[in-house]
């Protein structure tokens, strides 16, 4: 059986692009979490300098839970960012590109835009780092209800441009690609 | 009531608010990741992984409480 990336995709629709965010802005949260990581081996190991007695004291079982707590939270938040990062995604396809939008773990948002709706296609690049692994935004503007899609730091952004322009006159020269929903 | 009392108290709170917060976020977190992903299988692993060093914290963090 043949798996579906999206809901509503129809079985003869042909999946051109499959994006995610540039690795480098999971690289950059992870940079986040390390730095809590980084945090905690930091405190156990001056924490016997704050007091002699302070791992031996009546607070010494609760400095034990709250690093517990800390250990917890820090392998919750992880799953987390990879979770977001991965469920976070555009697809473009012969007949319609598609926003699958994952903003927070309880916010799923998929918007789709039919090829003929498209009216202009830019691509950006900012920055140092987008500068030097080619990443950046796609904006796709529509003449449908949601005026613009954004592909937010996808990489080869001018790549991608290409590939949905060439989509777009692709459907627009030859009708019978696009079926009307 | 004695401060090693109130500690206690304190410790086990903390523990039991901070781990049921985590764990519904981390179980939400597996729901939605197995539910949407394009590959459910590697989902599952995944999820098994994060789900096995979760109960391992927490167990651990079960067994200092339970040595107070």
């Amino acid at each position: 059986m043949r798996q579906l990336l999206f809901p509503g995709q129809q079985s003869d629709e042909s999946i051109y692009l499959v994006v995610r965010q540039h690795w480098v802005i999971l690289a950059k949260r992870l940079v986040i979490w390390v730095i809590l990581v980084a945090a905690l081996m930091i405190f156990k190991h001056y924490l016997p300098l704050l007091g002699p007695g302070i791992l031996k004291g009546p607070a010494a079982p609760l400095i034990d839970m709250l690093i517990q707590v800390y250990l917890l939270f820090l392998i919750t938040s992880l799953f987390i960012i990879w979770v977001l990062y991965y469920l976070n995604m555009y697809i473009v396809t012969n007949e319609r590109i598609v926003d699958v939008d994952q903003k927070g773990l309880f916010s799923h948002h998929v918007s789709e835009l039919n090829m003929e709706k498209i009216e202009d296609v830019t691509s950006e690049v900012n920055g140092i780092l987008g500068h030097i692994f080619d990443y950046g935004t796609v904006y796709i503007q529509t003449a449908g209800t949601r005026e613009r899609f954004d592909f937010e730091n996808v990489p080869n952004p001018g790549h991608i441009t290409k590939i949905i322009l060439e989509l777009y006159e692709r459907a627009t020269n030859n009708p019978h690609l696009i079926k009307h929903r | 009531m004695e401060l090693n009392q109130i500690i206690s108290f304190i410790t086990s709170g903390v523990f039991y608010l901070a781990t049921g917060i985590l764990g519904f976020l981390g179980a939400f977190c597996i729901y939605i990741y197995i539910r949407y992903a394009r590959s459910p299988v590697m989902a599952v692993i995944v999820s098994i992984l994060f789900a096995f060093m979760f109960l391992v914290i927490s167990g651990n963090a079960l067994s200092l409480l339970q040595k107070q």
